[in-house]
């Protein structure tokens, strides 16, 4: 067990250094020269120089690539390339706003996913499992901005009770401000619960077949205990590397939505640091959204394996 | 406890006229009629297909697959559990009727310690306290203590997990346990010590048990009373010297009189001395009276032989370091060409891994293997392809081995076509057809698949898959286990055929009835070593191994 503990999370941290190296290269192969992005046409050769020489841009690739590792390591991410800023001053607030919305989608997501999945799943071919599985269908074949722009029609248009924009007064304390976080966290609920509740309906189904789950009902168990006790312990496993999935997405994967509430987080910094050739800003925030999805599985596997008797005895 | 005067002969079931059809409406069984008294063995016996194991659910209010009980009374414990709701059946579980499934290794959860699934079953009578499931697990003579409760399902060996499910079953002290095939798929020698723990518990008046099963060998050991089921109808019910020694009926006097022993396979023949597949035909029941039995004759061992493999000084392990577990250990043997050798030996000996190595699917971890007088490489991708071609193996569940969605024609096919990939379309079909006359298969059950067809004709698709190939050694693995008795004999009769025209057969099994009709030689195989080898005659008859002997005495005899 704890071997496989430390194999996994071994395994974790070389995904996380394969990813450096990817993005580091990867970026840096690039074509558009990060200088003549920051200083704009009309810097002349020496300005580029100079600028070259203060980021440090002179020196070999594999050279930065150590510098620019070394400081991830102590949590320094550097300086941004047009601005001279340090990066984590540039992403720190928003990585905080969209871990903040990430927490909220998940404090609904989840039990409504979860208990929707198995709800539908125990009733299999059932009127609940039949409505839930066309209105999950209908939400997941439906794109995140008409959703979003759905919700923003009713809540904030025609009954206004939330702002139209998500807009974060950097000045005072978040904790005053969630109102702004509840169209984008009903947004990303109402896209993201449609497809948990679907693997984990397929999750609860599979094990309902299982030889054990009859012979449970044939040794007089009732239903609910056979539910709770025997399916949904052996659903679990699968069940937690969907939300790992999902916490990935909620990260990294949330663009549009916060485009169409002009949400201050991550996705948007880093399409925007994109534009902006700021390689500094990319490569750090796309190490950070790797880092929280290679963490969210690492941290589902090791809970499913602790669920699992088989693989906690023999690991 | 001893039984009370009286109470053993007390009716506890009493089933009526029980009716249970599909979802279309088809019955599966019909008419059924059984009384069951306390302290008594009542053996439903049967073919696959004949409605046992729906008889079984049923009499506990359940169905498979979208069936239901359409007619009926099943009453126990004063009342009629047919007719209950859902709720209230699940209440008489447990309490008054029980159930033991035949495969414990997927009925237990996989994620509750022994502990808590015999606790949840004490549950039902408020008793679900340690020491309640300590007490359980020593009734069913195995050892009463807190690790054993602690341990998961996989952590017991598939005679234990089976005593569990059996303690599980006695938790709430019902009147009646029903038991569905609870043998099949165990070693003969753990078979025989669960057989008589049912009957020590039936004759400590207990409960009624309701044994499922379709070895009446084992049935005269275990029963008092035999319901035969024949195509969804009880056909015959009596006493156990009734009904096997005096059968009225001519499917139970077939069923009784082709019962495999340690004496050997009987093959049902028709007037013209062919063997009959009782599981395929379908004919009228009165067909059955022109059928007999007759016994097939031990065979000679070959004269001249001529080693065609050597296995020398093999060993297989599996997992490394701490975790290595050794499966065979200098394992030395020699399969001459013409010869059928049988490998007998129980459930992880290591027969399969053997066989599975001869074909190149294991490697070992020592030793040496020669064909024909050239080394084989471990791998089977390693060997040459006339190599690849002379040694074929077939599988223990057709069902498995074949590809459900492939006829049988296609699957043939392809093995031709990976041997021979030039042949043409139409040489391609004759070698189809010739390999299915070969298996005695007919022609026009080529086009069907796997779900269309019975156990034994899946089982010539395939053999007549390996043939084609030509090889020289066929490596049978448990090929007639998951096969009904007559169908068994009729597979065992195309094999001897096989072996008279002069392929060398290697016949895995752990069934010494078959292996003493079909083998020239016997290798019995314990804990991965060979501990004796020789003709069938003496190593059966004149066992020298202790463990042989044991293998022996535990198959079951028909007694009647």
């Amino acid at each position: 067990m704890a071997r496989f503990v430390v194999v996994r999370l071994l395994a974790g941290a070389a995904t996380m250094w394969a990813v450096s190296v990817l993005l580091f290269f990867g970026i840096n192969l690039l074509p558009g020269d990060p200088a003549a992005a920051a200083l704009g046409s009309s810097a002349t050769p020496a300005q580029l120089a100079q600028y070259r020489i203060e980021f440090g841009l002179n020196r070999p690739i594999t050279v930065r690539y150590a510098d620019w590792l070394g400081g991830v390591l102590h949590g320094d991410l550097g300086r941004s390339f047009p601005s001279g800023t340090p990066v984590t001053e540039l992403v720190g607030p928003r990585i905080g706003y969209t871990a903040l919305l990430a927490l909220l989608t998940l404090l609904v997501l989840v039990p409504l996913g979860v208990s929707l999945g198995v709800l539908s799943g125990t009733r299999e071919g059932g009127r609940t499992d039949r409505v839930t599985s066309m209105v999950t269908l209908i939400l997941a074949a439906t794109p995140e901005f008409v959703i979003a722009a759905a919700l923003m029609l009713l809540l904030a248009v025609w009954i206004p009770i939330f702002p139209r924009v998500s807009l974060i007064d950097t000045g005072s304390p978040v904790g005053g401000q969630l109102r702004v976080f509840v169209l984008p966290a009903l947004t990303l609920v109402a896209a993201g619960a449609a497809q948990t509740c679907r693997m984990i309906r397929a999750c609860v189904i599979d094990v309902l077949e299982q030889p054990y789950i009859a012979m449970a009902r044939l040794k007089g168990v009732p239903e609910r205990q056979v539910i709770w006790r025997h399916a949904l312990p052996n659903a679990l496993g699968p069940t937690l590397q969907v939300l790992a999935i999902n916490l990935g997405w909620l990260f990294g994967g949330v663009v549009v939505v916060e485009a169409v509430f002009e949400f201050p987080g991550v996705g948007r910094a880093l399409t925007q640091a994109v534009a902006e050739r700021d390689v500094a800003v990319v490569q750090s925030l796309a190490l950070i959204v790797t880092g929280v999805f290679v963490v969210g599985s690492v941290v589902a596997d090791i809970a499913a394996s602790v669920l699992n008797p088989r693989l906690r005895r023999h690991l | 406890m001893a039984p009370e005067p009286g109470s053993s002969s007390a009716t506890v079931m009493d089933v009526r006229a029980l009716e249970v059809v599909t979802r279309t409406g088809r019955p599966i069984i019909e008419d059924v009629a059984l009384t069951l008294r306390r302290g008594e063995v009542l053996a439903v016996v049967g073919e696959s297909g004949s409605g046992k194991t729906t008889t079984a659910l049923a009499l506990l209010g359940a169905t498979r697959g979208g069936a239901r009980i359409s007619r009926g009374q099943v009453d126990i414990g004063g009342r009629d559990i047919a007719a209950l709701r859902e709720a209230q059946q699940r209440a008489l579980r447990g309490r008054v009727i029980s159930y033991v499934p035949q495969d414990p290794s997927t009925q237990l959860n996989p994620a509750h310690r022994i502990g808590r699934q015999l606790g949840e079953a004490l549950a039902l009578v408020d008793r679900d306290d340690e020491a309640s499931q300590q007490e359980l697990l020593t009734r069913v003579n195995l050892p009463g203590e807190a690790a054993f409760l602690r341990r998961y399902p996989f952590e017991l060996s598939g005679g234990q997990q089976q005593r569990v499910a059996i303690a599980m079953a006695l938790a709430a002290s019902p009147e009646i346990i029903v038991l569905d095939e609870p043998t099949t798929g165990l070693d003969v020698t753990t078979q025989q010590r669960i057989i008589q723990l049912v009957r020590e518990l039936a004759d400590a008046g207990e409960a009624g048990f309701v044994y499922i099963s379709h070895d009446l060998a084992l049935v005269s050991e275990v029963a008092d009373r035999v319901a035969v089921m024949f195509r969804g109808k009880v056909i015959e019910t009596g006493t156990v010297r009734e009904v096997l020694g005096a059968p009225k009926h001519p499917f139970t006097r077939i069923l009784a009189a082709s019962a495999p022993g340690p004496h050997g396979v009987n093959i049902v023949a028709n007037e013209v001395g062919e063997a009959v597949d009782v599981e395929a035909s379908d004919g009228p029941a009165e067909a059955w009276t022109a059928l007999r039995v007759e016994a097939l004759p031990p065979r000679m061992p070959v004269a001249d032989p001529v080693g065609v493999l050597e296995v020398r000084g093999l060993a297989v392990s599996y997992a490394r370091g701490r975790r290595a577990r050794n499966v065979l250990a200098d394992v030395n043997l020699t399969i001459a060409a013409r010869e059928c050798v049988g490998l007998v030996g129980e459930s992880g000996s290591g027969k399969s891994t053997l066989g599975r190595t001869i074909a190149g699917l294991v490697a070992p971890t020592a030793g040496s293997l020669t064909w024909a007088g050239h080394e084989l490489a471990a791998q089977v991708r390693r060997r040459q392809r006339e190599q690849v071609r002379g040694i074929q193996l077939v599988y223990q569940n057709p069902d498995r081995s074949l590809n459900p969605r492939e006829t049988g024609f296609e699957a043939i096919a392809r093995a031709v076509r990976s041997f021979d990939p030039k042949v043409g379309a139409a040489a391609r079909t004759d070698r189809v057809h010739a390999a299915a006359d070969r298996v005695r298969l007919p022609r026009h059950l080529l086009g069907r698949r796997p779900t269309e067809l019975s156990g034994g004709e899946k089982q010539r698709v395939a053999i007549a898959r390996a043939l084609v190939a030509l090889p020289e050694l066929l490596i049978c693995d448990e090929v007639t286990s998951a096969l009904d008795v007559s169908t068994q004999a009729t597979i065992i009769q195309l094999l001897r055929e096989l072996s008279d025209e002069g392929l060398a057969i290697l016949y895995i099994t752990h069934d010494l009835g078959a292996v003493r009709s079909l083998a020239h030689r016997i290798a019995v195989l314990n804990q991965g070593e060979i501990c004796e080898v020789g003709p069938c005659e003496d190593v059966l008859d004149r066992p020298q191994d202790p463990y042989t002997a044991e293998l022996i005495a535990s198959t079951p005899l028909m007694r009647v």
